[in-house]
């Protein structure tokens, strides 16, 4: 039985990397053949006729498009009104503050290779908390920000889901009262209390961290409800005939018996709060990893906007594996 | 009055609901009496209320009419004087068995000292044959083991009074044979005053001082309690060949196929004048016993032949 698993685990891992191997091949050519075949640019016949008519010839239009310059940059060429034979003299296209080729192509197609995002990866991971003004932080400094607005919400939110999921389990009156709103308040993004917080708060800081809790509360207030409600009637008559008082049967059955079914409502709301930061980022600004990934984009350092991704995700990961290892230790089998 | 521990008097236990709403009797004016020290259990058939009656003496359960009274106290809610062993076990599973046991024992003394609470716990463990699984959580435990773990809590709070509510109905045959003497093992060294409900005929004549039979529900009552008049310490392996074991045996089973349900309320309504409502004229179910009535009749065919 364990052989079998064991077997089906490496199995498993082996093509898990043959997998990944495949996507970073299929990333890899398609980003970097362009580099080879379609290094000469391919101009329309309008476009080679507007050239002639600036006073370019023929061949040495061929010759540009061969080296890779593309359209507008031929076309400034042609505004200096000098021929390739003069330019090469002067010390060649570069020296006009042209590039040709790869770079050139680059900035056409735009999509880095997987072997760019790697340079710009390793350049990240060694130097995570560099510093060069508020546009210009390194992903360890932006992870700190968006980190700690997540755990401070997620910690403001277990300190009112919890005790109200108990209130809300352990009464059928206050669960029948309190779950018509919860009913309207749960399916609402909780980007949409960004306007409302940020009006109310008028800092984007802590605007951002109850967006967090409120995304966080209600996985968490279902679920602490729903776990105290089902604790077994045998156990709370047990806590009954010891004499048990309310605050030390709460804590010693009703808590160890919920904690599993809690503990999976705090998992769910750590997944959720690590979506909505980055979203919510994006939206206030300033530091943090979602604004990060959009300050990438505006400026178009696509292989650091994919890196900074795949950290999203890999932390991401984390939390959930931490929230998981904390479930196996309140986990208990009947 | 003080030789009885245990005092019901007029119990009765309905429900609302009825057709043309009429009451649901489950049970009435059951009144019994249990000395100290006595091992008492309670047959019937399911649904004439014999685990309600145990639940209303846990106080987890509230009479409709009538009171109990333990040690001369009126009960009103559980407390700590009463133990309890639920039907199944009733561990908490996140705990090991000794942590079951400890958290009811730091419940009863909560000024003891760590030690003090953990020597006592293993004591009663030791005592059903645990010491071997006081680390094990239920769930590592057989079935056996664990409904064992739940008596040595009950016994461990070393209360006047323990309540059984079927603990051996969910195990198998055999497992059941052992716990049986772990039982009687435990009681035999504390003494207790017992009071235990079950559907096992064997295992109430094999534990008991006397037994309730009760009358099919619903307005069920307690027919008659029957005395079991034989020597201790009993022997589970011998029991069945001791003289008088089939008189007893054979008037349990022929009140539960035939007179419990003749004698069934729903069958025969208790005529107005047998109702009482006075605390003075009590009426318990009278002691029979089976082999001094079959040694009776023995003797009479003897004479009139």
């Amino acid at each position: 039985m364990t052989m079998t698993m064991t077997v089906r685990n490496v199995q498993a891992a082996l093509l898990s990397i043959a997998l990944l191997i495949a996507f970073l091949g299929v990333w890899h050519f398609s980003t970097t053949s362009a580099d080879h075949v379609a290094s000469a640019t391919r101009l329309s016949d309008d476009q080679v006729q507007t050239l002639v008519g600036k006073g370019m010839a023929k061949a040495d239009i061929e010759a540009y498009a061969k080296q890779g310059l593309s359209f507008p940059q031929l076309d400034q060429i042609a505004g200096l009104g000098l021929t390739r034979a003069e330019i090469d003299a002067a010390g060649g296209i570069q020296s006009f503050g042209f590039t040709t080729g790869g770079a050139a192509e680059e900035a056409e197609t735009g999509f880095p290779s997987p072997a760019q995002v790697w340079r710009e990866a390793s350049e990240q991971i060694f130097d995570p908390f560099y510093d060069r003004g508020p546009n210009d932080k390194g992903i360890g400094i932006q992870l700190q920000y968006s980190l700690a607005r997540v755990l401070t919400g997620f910690v403001l939110a277990i300190l009112v889901a919890v005790p109200l999921g108990f209130l809300i389990g352990m009464s059928p009156l206050w669960s029948a009262a309190i779950n018509p709103y919860v009913q309207v308040l749960k399916p609402i993004s909780p980007l949409a209390w960004l306007p409302v917080a940020l009006y109310l708060i008028k800092d984007a800081e802590k605007a951002s961290v109850f967006v967090i809790f409120i995304c966080s509360v209600w996985p968490m207030l279902i679920n602490t409800a729903f776990g105290v409600a089902g604790v077994k009637g045998d156990w709370l008559n047990i806590a009954r005939t010891l004499e048990l008082s309310k605050l030390k049967t709460a804590f010693r059955v009703i808590l160890p018996a919920a904690a599993p079914t809690i503990l999976t409502g705090m998992r769910i709301s750590i997944g959720i709060a690590w979506l909505v930061i980055v979203a919510a980022e994006m939206v206030i600004g300033g530091v943090g990893v979602g604004y990060f990934v959009w300050n990438e984009w505006n400026g178009l350092n696509l292989a650091s906007m994919i890196f900074a991704i795949v950290v999203i995700g890999l932390v991401g990961l984390i939390l959930d594996l931490a929230l998981g290892q904390a479930m196996r230790l309140v986990e208990y089998k009947e | 009055m003080s030789d009885y521990i245990v005092k019901a008097d007029l119990l009765g236990k309905s429900f609302p609901g009825g057709k043309r709403g009429e009451e649901n009797v489950v049970f009435e004016n059951i009144n019994f009496r249990l000395k100290e020290g006595e091992f008492i259990t309670c047959i019937g058939h399911s649904g004439c209320g014999k685990s309600t009656i145990l639940n209303i003496l846990a106080g987890l359960d509230k009479p409709s009419a009538g009171c109990v009274f333990v040690n001369g106290e009126l009960i009103d809610g559980p407390g700590l004087d009463r133990a309890v062993v639920f039907q199944n076990h009733s561990l908490l599973p996140w705990l090991s068995a000794l942590k079951n046991v400890t958290f009811a024992v730091k419940a009863k003394w909560p000024d003891w000292s760590d030690g003090q609470v953990r020597e006592h716990a293993s004591r009663y463990l030791a005592m059903a044959s645990l010491t071997n699984a006081l680390d094990r959580k239920p769930h590592a435990l057989s079935g056996g083991m664990r409904q064992r773990v739940g008596i040595a809590r009950a016994f461990s709070l070393e209360t006047d009074l323990l309540l059984l509510d079927e603990p051996f109905g969910a195990l198998d045959a055999l497992t059941r044979g052992a716990i049986q003497d772990e039982l009687i093992k435990i009681w035999t060294e504390t003494r207790k005053t017992v009071f235990m409900i079950t559907h096992d005929v064997d295992e109430a004549i094999l534990l008991s001082d006397r037994i309730f039979l009760m009358t099919n529900g619903p307005k069920a009552r307690i027919a008659e309690a029957v005395v079991v008049d034989l020597p201790r310490p009993r022997m589970r392996a011998e029991i069945i060949h001791q003289a008088g074991y089939y008189d007893i045996r054979n008037h349990i089973i022929d009140f539960l196929v035939k007179r419990s349900e003749e004698l069934s309320g729903s069958r025969r309504p208790v005529p107005v004048d047998e109702v009482r409502t006075t605390d003075d004229v009590l009426v318990y179910p009278p002691d029979v016993n089976p082999i001094a009535d079959a040694h009776k009749a023995q003797t009479q065919a003897l004479r009139s032949a």
